[in-house]
């Protein structure tokens, strides 16, 4: 890999421009031997045939930085870290996907499902201040995992919000200057 | 910072608390906030509960879905937040905040990109500064384990525990968590240990909830076999409760054997480590800790620590 590919890029004058990379390792470089650790460790290698964190890193090592050639596999990654931890080269594979991914979701990848609870997530950090809310459970970004109007019930009778996931909503002040975050970075919301 | 340097940190991690708050737990769970914060009443605990706030947007930093530099904007103008108050152990119920908000401390390290991040908070006025600490409520609770157990009229004698410590807090910094190793972690079995429970070890000890970020909003194909891979594991010891640390981690655990109720003889409450603590403390079990939200009964379990 080329590591200046990877290296952060600090302009934030679009929202087309303003990818600041994740720091890989401690070292800032990959040195992987392709022992396996990760894969043999990773429980979504167990779950998926195709998902091979060792054959990302050895891709990203050899130099392969355009991450729509990665395609489908990136996804299926659970964010667990367990490669990470075990990696005994100190190598971060979990943060190298995580960035392909942030790459590729850049450029239009990820399926339309996805992309559109980003759209719920993005809407909700402009709109409260949170990522997720039981407002977001209403909208189905969990699918039918939960239902919402268990949720409800349970919520209402200790006395939380049936659709908010703060106890205090944050500051109308507060919510401003969040906002003028999000517009700096590249999260705007239309409604 | 040096070992020693570290040990004097540990050592003053339940004083001065900046209360960041989770948007899954408060989503899914919103009886961790109030367990903890029931304990820490009941202990006078000095902590700041700011609304002012934001997400730390883990949630969809872990999908691969939000631009990095608004994490860590937004994560910068959190920290400055928490030292601006004074309170500046920063304490996440969440093993997302806290992996998170730790990462984006490393990666402000880089000057260049604080350089980038200086100069969108200049805008609304905030000065990111790092003179904080972030720790876990687990790890609070865990300092405060004499005096939990001083305070407690209750135990858990004859209590089979089983533990789940979740992987954003072993796996992520892994080498400073606290109570064993990242690959044997025992923060929570250190917690309850004064209370002379009996602790349940299981081979899946490190094994993923199943959660997986993507996999939740997705098809779940991942979530439900890892789930199920995890649930036959802790099972097989035959606990009378799962303690978590993570709201996730609680939520799948416990939907999981809701959903597949016909696949175990024995099933198990999930709770979160600050629900059993609060519990323990005499909290109410409907109104601070919230037991009606599982979906297992908890019946025997609270049976058994003689809370019915």
């Amino acid at each position: 890999m080329k590591k200046s590919e990877f290296m952060p890029n600090n302009s934030h004058e679009s929202h087309n421009d303003n990818d600041i990379g994740f720091l890989y390792n401690k070292d800032n470089n990959i040195k992987c031997f392709q022992c396996g650790r990760c894969t043999s460790s990773c429980p979504a290698a167990r779950v998926f045939e195709e998902y091979n964190p060792r054959e990302i890193m050895r891709r990203v090592q050899d130099g392969e930085s355009n991450a729509l050639t990665f395609e489908d596999v990136i996804w299926l990654c659970g964010q667990c870290h367990t490669c990470s931890s075990r990696c005994p080269r100190n190598n971060d594979p979990a943060s190298i996907i995580l960035d392909l991914r942030r790459r590729a979701f850049k450029e239009g990848a990820g399926s339309l499902d996805l992309r559109e609870k980003a759209k719920l997530m993005a809407q909700s950090l402009w709109e409260k201040g949170v990522t997720v809310s039981p407002d977001l459970v209403k909208q189905g970004i969990f699918g039918d995992l939960v239902n919402f109007d268990v949720l409800r019930q349970l919520r209402g009778e200790p006395g939380f919000s049936e659709t908010e996931a703060r106890e205090i909503s944050i500051p109308d002040n507060a919510l401003e200057e969040i906002r003028t975050i999000l517009r700096k970075t590249g999260i705007y919301y239309q409604g | 910072m040096t070992a020693n340097a570290r040990t004097i940190v540990i050592d003053k991690r339940a004083e001065r608390l900046y209360l960041f708050k989770s948007c899954v737990a408060g989503t899914f769970c919103p009886f961790i906030e109030r367990s903890f914060r029931f304990i820490l009443n009941l202990l006078s605990v000095d902590y700041f509960d700011d609304p002012r706030q934001s997400s730390c947007t883990g949630f969809g930093k872990y999908c691969g879905v939000m631009p990095p530099q608004t994490t860590l904007a937004l994560n910068a103008r959190n920290l400055a937040l928490a030292c601006d108050s004074g309170y500046t152990n920063v304490v996440c119920t969440c093993p997302t905040s806290y992996g998170n908000l730790k990462e984006c401390i490393e990666e402000l390290k880089d000057e260049r990109t604080k350089n980038s991040v200086d100069a969108i908070l200049d805008t609304i006025g905030v000065e990111y500064k790092d003179d904080l600490h972030v720790f876990h409520a687990a790890e609070v609770l865990h300092s405060l384990r004499a005096t939990l157990r001083k305070r407690s009229r209750g135990t858990l004698k004859g209590v089979k525990v089983a533990t789940h410590h979740g992987c954003h807090y072993t796996k992520i910094f892994y080498d400073e968590v606290i109570g064993g190793t990242w690959e044997y972690p025992t923060l929570l079995d250190e917690i309850f240990e004064p209370f002379s429970p009996e602790l349940i070890d299981y081979p899946e000890r490190t094994l993923c909830c199943g959660l997986g970020f993507t996999h939740l909003i997705g098809n779940r194909i991942y979530t439900e076999a890892t789930a199920l891979r995890k649930l036959e594991s802790i099972l097989s010891g035959n606990p009378d409760v799962i303690v978590t640390m993570c709201a996730g981690c609680q939520a799948v655990l416990d939907t999981y054997q809701k959903l597949f109720e016909n696949r175990w003889d024995h099933r198990a409450p999930v709770l979160n480590v600050a629900q059993l603590a609060a519990i323990l403390l005499g909290a109410d079990i409907n109104k601070d800790a919230c037991l009606q939200f599982s979906s297992i009964d908890v019946g025997p379990l609270l049976e058994k620590m003689a809370v019915i």
